[in-house]
């Protein structure tokens, strides 16, 4: 079981190198195929302005984009050189958010960052909507950081719903290569006869994975700080976790642990919904 | 790629011999481990039944979970019997949905009936929809009527490029790359400005997980969309159905979308969904 289809978000924000580097490393250990995928919107014509719209504002319009995709490419051709992986280079026209869920709904696994504000350049858009749109897991790699090894210490967090079991069986070909996993689950049922986290654990070993189980509590407003903290104390390099959200018009509203990871991930995070 | 850990819903009906025989076939092939389980409710009174009424509807309902627990057991014997394979027992206590979603999160697929017999009155409704769109596990649903020995040899994968029938796509791996033929139907492909052909980038993706797919497109009027794709399938001699499961969760009940709503109704042939 392997990720034979890996595709990477290509850009020329300040955090593609990173994310381009664990998307390689990933494509290695799974000899996976690597796509890196660039999406230029077409220019913007103000309806208003039809006809008389200066050609000179389009060609500028179109000159920067030429340029962002310059510098995406090369940017790819760059961690190609670093790792010694071939990307295969996707570029293509359309609206920035659709046409990147579609090429992930062609992907076992799709490599994203962070996103935030300081991150110049980053469509952190493009994360949300791959976590709640693709049907595929996100890789979510933190916008700073070295990240030499993703998947050999793995923290999953399971809580018993549809998307940490979504997370965890999107998770097995990392899980099943992983030298160790722990499965925390935060706040397990008072009042079960079952240890926490067991019942997956005993899942996981059918694939092969040796998972150890632990449990902890957190008041609801500090489960993510709760979650971050164990990932630090035991070397993570990898959390799994469920996302959970809904739309709501053109914005998606993220539950509490998950916007909490999406802004303060020390990691990268494999996120499914 | 294989799936290792089957979960099976027994429901004493006259749909779980078939159900049984999938599931036990399913971890023939995938050398899997096979759970049967089956739910028993908590008692529940209500209105007025006197002094001491309550007590004895109480009785009388434990009585017919007990009674239906022992026939679902009795039919996971015979399918030991007949498979030669181990199933694991599991009975249950608790709100019969809520506690099939539960262990269906630990499961790589779980194989519930189609249900809606009117001879068998104590299936248990909604079960289809509440594991496909509930578990986050891929739902295999075997029609309330009729045998299904073979499953996964002629597989007919319905493709429509959404999030569902991604999650669909991916969650049949282990059974696509063992089939003998896939063919992918693309209803309602974009047509204008698209270059590439209807479905042939699933197509190559599979390709990429060994599975040899054959691609057709088709345009059909929306009312028509489900009719289609059963119609296809009867065409193909297709043994098993690939879709996605549409719908959104309200409260605790799920509103399913109309296509999803049709080929649960009307299936004619297992089908796996996934939400």
């Amino acid at each position: 079981m392997s990720y034979k289809d890996i595709l990477v978000i290509a850009d020329d924000a300040k955090s593609a190198p990173i994310r381009l580097d664990v998307a390689a490393a990933l494509a290695s250990a799974h000899g996976g195929h690597l796509v890196a995928l660039h999406v230029h919107e077409r220019p913007y014509l103000p309806a208003e302005l039809g006809q008389g719209f200066p050609a000179a504002m389009v060609d500028w319009q179109e000159s920067v984009m030429r340029e962002h995709a310059r510098n995406a490419k090369n940017a790819v051709e760059a961690a190609q050189r670093r790792s010694g992986s071939t990307f295969e280079w996707r570029e293509t026209e359309g609206e920035a958010i659709s046409t990147t869920l579609l090429h992930s709904r062609y992907a076992d696994l799709v490599v994203s960052s962070q996103g935030r504000a300081e991150d110049e350049g980053y469509d952190d858009y493009v994360t949300e909507e791959l976590i709640m749109g693709s049907g595929r897991p996100t890789l979510v790699v933190p916008s700073y950081g070295k990240f030499p090894t993703v998947g050999e210490r793995v923290l999953v967090a399971w809580n018993r719903t549809r998307e940490a079991a979504r997370a965890v069986h999107d998770a097995l070909p990392i899980l099943t290569r992983a030298k160790a996993v722990r499965i925390m689950e935060i706040n397990p049922d008072r009042g079960d006869t079952h240890v926490a986290g067991a019942d997956i654990a005993l899942h996981l070993a059918r694939h092969g994975v040796k998972a150890e189980a632990g449990s902890t509590s957190a008041e609801d407003i500090k489960a993510g700080d709760v979650l971050l903290s164990r990932a630090a104390d035991l070397g993570a390099d990898l959390i799994v976790m469920g996302a959970y959200g809904h739309s709501r018009l053109r914005e998606y509203a993220f539950s509490g642990m998950t916007l909490h990871l999406l802004r303060h991930m020390t990691v990268p995070v494999l996120m499914s919904h | 790629m294989a799936f290792k850990d089957i979960l099976v819903y027994v429901d004493a009906t006259a749909t779980a011999p078939a159900c049984l025989s999938v599931a036990t076939n399913l971890a023939e092939t995938h050398d899997a481990h096979l759970t049967a389980l089956h739910v028993s409710p908590p008692p529940f009174v209500m209105g007025d039944f006197g002094p001491g009424g309550a007590a004895e509807v109480i009785r009388w309902q434990e009585e017919q979970t007990r009674q239906l627990a022992a026939r679902a057991e009795q039919q996971v014997a015979e399918a030991r019997q007949r498979s030669g394979r181990d199933i694991e027992w599991r009975r249950a206590a608790g709100e019969i949905l809520p506690t099939i979603r539960l262990h269906g999160h630990y499961a790589d697929i779980v194989v519930v009936s189609q249900g809606g017999r009117e001879d068998e009155p104590v299936s248990v409704d909604l079960l289809p929809e509440t594991v496909a769109m509930g578990c986050g596990r891929p739902a295999l649903i075997v029609p309330a009527y009729g045998k299904y020995p073979q499953l996964g040899d002629r597989v007919l994968v319905a493709w429509n490029r959404t999030r569902e029938a991604a999650r669909a796509v991916h969650d049949a791996l282990p059974i696509l790359t063992r089939a003998r033929t896939v063919q992918i139907l693309e209803v309602n492909p974009p047509s204008g400005g698209e270059p590439h052909i209807a479905g042939a980038d699933v197509a190559l993706h599979l390709a990429r997980h060994g599975v040899k797919a054959e691609v057709e497109a088709a345009t059909v009027s929306d009312i028509d969309t489900a009719a289609t794709i059963l119609s296809r399938a009867a065409d193909l001699g297709s043994d098993l159905l690939v879709m996605g499961a549409y719908g959104h969760s309200r409260l605790r009940e799920f509103t399913l979308g109309g296509v999803t709503r049709h080929v649960l109704k009307h299936m004619t042939l297992p089908v796996l969904m996934s939400h």
